[in-house]
């Protein structure tokens, strides 16, 4: 073997605590990095694949960030303390929760990146399809399963979708990311459902569980809200229903302009109800998949999520500390079940350090069983606190710095990265809300604790920041004066979280981001002298009109030149002079076919052959020979429109399409459908043929492949 | 034990005051970024004054880190070796206070760097940032604290409490006559 070509990693040695097929699928990844450092990978190939790894490259060259996939935000304190742990060694110490309640660690280098995953694993986390044009994170409303205006605690469903759709085999070819979330109620946000791909949202009928379906939503630079799919669907339907959308999606949608490639233009254009005939037709041609109950009857059985103390009622007050008051008024609220409370623990633009994190693990341990979930507002959650526990509680968060009050009020400001680490950032957005964090503690502390006002701020036009659905949105942009660029925030006002996430604001103007500050200031001041009763500021907005609204902020959207006003021409938080840089964006991925995955799979696969010749291993050698030609075979058959899920029997398949149609060489053929009547062998002679058999099979299927595929 | 550490954290701790303003820290290192020759290979600025008592502002590099760190116990200075180490466990902690020294330096000699804060001689936390390799236990600190003793700049060296942290110790100066 030369010495240049990187054998398969083989961690079972080190890692024998992590199930087998985990621990395989992070050894053809640290495989897969060290062939494509090696040359012997395609890049493009390899960015996708390392996304659906949830690795994605920063703004800044060289380095990553690791994205680590939380469904329905639901997280353990020993999860957590390895997440911690994690962030310490290999980013820079702090994690950030992200609007898909997601973790992201920052400046990660790559070669550390299989051991993060081994690690993670090893407490029942993957980062397997964070990032890519797959099934992204499930979300669900983090107060599921306590909140008193649920329908049902949609947890379980969620959870079921998450595992159902994870590597599934019709959700490996989309145009674009796909995400799905789950809410408990329809009238409070924490679902958002109207923005997501699917949004499932909690019915009951006739006594059954079930869902009323939105599909098609999302935000981004046009953003959509979803069509109603169904208002009523078994909840045992939901996994064959997202799996039938998956298939419509990877068949129809865009695949080469990326602007256009996500389910909410393929319904805009084919209509609703085209829609749904495709759907329900790919429904009933579905083979019956026994996990379509298993997975949720394994969740209601694995998801039993109780207190760990007994209810209480909260004695008195005048035992707690200072602060206590306020932080029970704004973070703690009463759950469904009598004695307990869900407590919101506010992170400031969702960073916590890896020091805090592991506190608050420790301290979770004491009052609550595990019950921990990040949120779609960047905070954590601890459910289950019995009442009288309270005060100590609050107590032991002020002493690790987690008690600061604020959770879902002005001041809780989200944030997308911007570009502190995103290539697509025009703007500084974390500069931003750092600012107005500040901001909040001092001249604005008057209202900072405003409740019915909600900011949100995205570096860009894509709405990673969900701008759209903020009373108070801004995203990032760039104005020119003289021969000078300034970094500016189109401000949008309007947008409702309500009715997960029934209106999306209005673009009123530009401001410059010094002047950000006073704007939300002035907005803040005229919806409170505009308010009829319970208007939202959405409802101010409607009523009075655009243009009125704009002429109370006309003031603060001037911008000064150069010579004037040196201080507009940098960004927050960044004390030098701006310059607008944007790259290409990792968001939207790759798009790679899926028989191109196959082909690569097929390719190292038959390396790992070549191997097992090397030491003798002559039966294993034959066995992988195959396997790896069988796989070169499925890419094929892919481009005949045969799924995986589908279940074919390959050979019987590949003979049909390929061998007795003259569509592939037919030796070569022959070989490989003579290879599975007789079996893997162990004859040193025989062995050596058929990997010498394999080589040409796969180079033959990539010759069919690329002249299939037009290359 | 694996001797091949690589991950080696390295603070020098200072006296700040409350709540101290790190702005400053942004024109410095933004200035060593843009310089763009140094050996730690620096990428770019990260910005984390947002958090009490977390990152504070940090210059991140394929090499190493450096930051104005506000982590407990303390403010410092805190460099953060993330590769180049070779030789004996010794070897590599040398190098590593070699390397936060001339860092230290680097920044304490910056005309932006705040009068307000002072540094406490001597005063430094070590941390071995790498569980895997060496776990915090009392093998880890059986094979470490020699080699760390013998390559530190200071008097004591005692190890943190904390069983949950990492491998941590506190080197102190000789108390002064």
């Amino acid at each position: 073997m030369p010495a240049s070509l990187p054998a398969p990693v083989d961690s079972s040695a080190e890692w024998a605590c992590l199930p087998e097929d985990l621990r395989q699928e992070i050894d053809v990844y640290e495989t897969e990095l060290r062939r494509v450092q090696a040359g012997l990978v395609d890049e493009k190939l390899f960015t996708e694949f390392r996304l659906r790894h949830g690795v994605y490259g920063q703004r800044q060259d060289r380095v990553q960030m690791q994205r680590i996939k939380i469904p329905m935000g639901r997280l353990s304190a020993d999860q957590l303390t390895v997440l911690a742990d994690i962030a310490e060694e290999y980013a820079v110490g702090v994690l950030h929760v992200t609007t898909r309640q997601d973790f992201q660690c920052h400046f990660v280098d790559i070669n550390d990146t299989p051991n993060l995953m081994r690690r993670l694993a090893a407490v029942g986390i993957t980062t397997r399809e964070a990032c890519g044009n797959v099934v992204r994170n499930v979300t669900c409303c983090p107060h599921a399963g306590v909140c008193s205006d649920e329908t049902f605690d949609v947890t379980p469903h969620a959870h079921a979708m998450a595992y159902f759709m994870l590597r599934h085999s019709d959700a490996q070819n989309f145009g674009r990311k796909f995400k799905i979330s789950y809410s408990g109620c329809e009238g409070h946000p924490c679902g958002l459902g109207r923005m997501h791909d699917i949004g499932a949202v909690a019915r009951i009928r006739d006594g059954a569980e079930g869902f009323q379906v939105l599909v098609g939503g999302g935000l981004g630079a046009l953003p959509h809200q979803a069509k109603v799919y169904s208002e009523f669907l078994p909840a045992e339907e939901m996994l064959p229903l997202a799996q039938a959308i998956s298939r419509v999606f990877a068949r129809f949608g865009e695949k080469k302009n990326r602007a256009k490639a996500r389910l909410k233009f393929l319904i805009a254009k084919q209509g609703i109800d085209e829609f749904r005939r495709l759907v329900e037709q790919e429904r009933s041609r579905l083979p019956r998949d026994p996990r379509w109950e298993g997975e949720l009857l394994d969740a209601v059985t694995s998801l039993r999520e109780g207190p760990l103390r007994p209810p209480s009622a909260l004695d008195s007050a005048g035992t707690a500390g200072p602060g206590f008051s306020e932080w029970l008024d704004i973070n703690v609220r009463p759950q469904a079940q009598d004695g307990y409370s869900m407590v919101e623990v506010y992170l400031p633009l969702g960073d916590i350090t890896s020091v805090q994190a592991r506190q608050l693990a420790e301290v979770s341990r004491r009052y609550v069983q595990d019950t921990l979930r990040t949120s779609v507002n960047q905070n954590l959650l601890l459910q289950w606190v019995s009442n009288a526990d309270l005060p100590s509680l609050h107590a032991d968060l002020r002493s690790i710095g987690l008690a600061e009050t604020g959770a879902g009020r002005l001041k809780d400001v989200v944030a997308c990265p911007g570009t502190d680490s995103c290539k697509l950032g025009i703007t500084s957005s974390r500069g931003l809300a750092a600012h107005l964090s500040k901001e909040f503690a001092n001249g604005m502390s008057g209202i900072a604790r405003r409740s019915d006002l909600k900011i949100k701020i995205s570096g860009c036009f894509n709405s990673c920041g969900q701008h759209h659905i903020a009373d108070i949105g801004f995203f990032g942009s760039v104005q020119r004066k003289k021969n000078d660029t300034a970094p500016v925030f189109q401000v949008t006002l309007g947008g409702s979280m309500r009715n997960n996430a029934e209106s999306y604001g209005l673009a009123i103007g530009k401001i410059p981001s010094q002047n950000v500050d006073k704007a939300i200031a002035r907005v803040s001041e005229f919806y409170s002298r505009e308010k009829r009763g319970d208007e939202t500021l959405s409802d101010v907005v409607a009523r009075l009109g655009k243009t009125r609204v704009k002429t109370e902020l006309q003031e603060f959207m001037a911008l000064p030149t150069y010579d004037e006003e040196p201080g507009y021409y940098r960004d927050m938080r960044q004390p030098w002079q701006y310059k607008r840089s944007i790259g290409i964006g990792e968001c939207a991925g790759e798009v790679v076919d899926q028989a191109e995955f196959l082909l690569e799979d097929a390719d190292r696969i038959h390396f790992e052959s070549t191997l097992h010749l090397e030491r003798s291993r002559y039966g294993e050698a034959s066995a992988k020979a195959f396997e790896a030609c069988k796989k070169a075979a499925d890419a094929l058959l892919f481009t005949k429109g045969l799924w995986l899920s589908d279940r074919y029997d390959t050979v019987a398949e590949f003979q049909k399409h390929f061998h007795a149609a003259g569509a592939f060489y037919r030796p070569f053929a022959d070989n490989f459908l003579r290879s599975a009547a007789e079996g893997p062998s162990s004859d040193p002679e025989r062995a050596r043929l058929r990997v010498e058999e394999a080589t040409l099979f796969i180079e033959a299927a990539q010759g069919v492949y690329s002249q299939a595929a037009g290359f | 034990m694996d001797q091949s550490l690589q991950r080696i954290d390295v603070k020098l701790l200072l006296e700040a005051g409350q709540d101290p303003d790190l702005d400053p820290f942004l024109v410095i290192f933004d200035r060593w970024r843009q310089k763009g020759d140094h050996p730690s290979d620096w990428v770019d600025l990260a910005d984390y004054a947002h958090m009490p008592g977390g990152p504070g502002i940090l210059i991140a590099g394929k090499r190493d880190t450096f930051s104005i760190n506000l982590n407990p116990p303390g403010p410092g200075l805190l460099t953060s070796i993330r590769r180049g180490l070779s030789g004996t466990l010794e070897d590599r902690f040398r190098e590593a206070f070699r390397r936060a020294g001339q860092l230290n330096a680097a920044v304490l000699a910056e005309p932006e760097f705040p009068g307000r804060f002072r540094v406490l001689e001597g005063a430094w936390e070590v941390f071995l940032n790498d569980r895997l390799q060496f776990p915090n236990s009392d093998e880890s600190d059986r094979a470490v604290r020699p080699a760390l003793a013998a390559a530190a700049p200071a008097a004591s060296v005692s190890r943190h409490r904390d069983p949950s942290g990492r491998l941590g110790y506190s080197l102190r100066p000789a108390p002064s006559r």
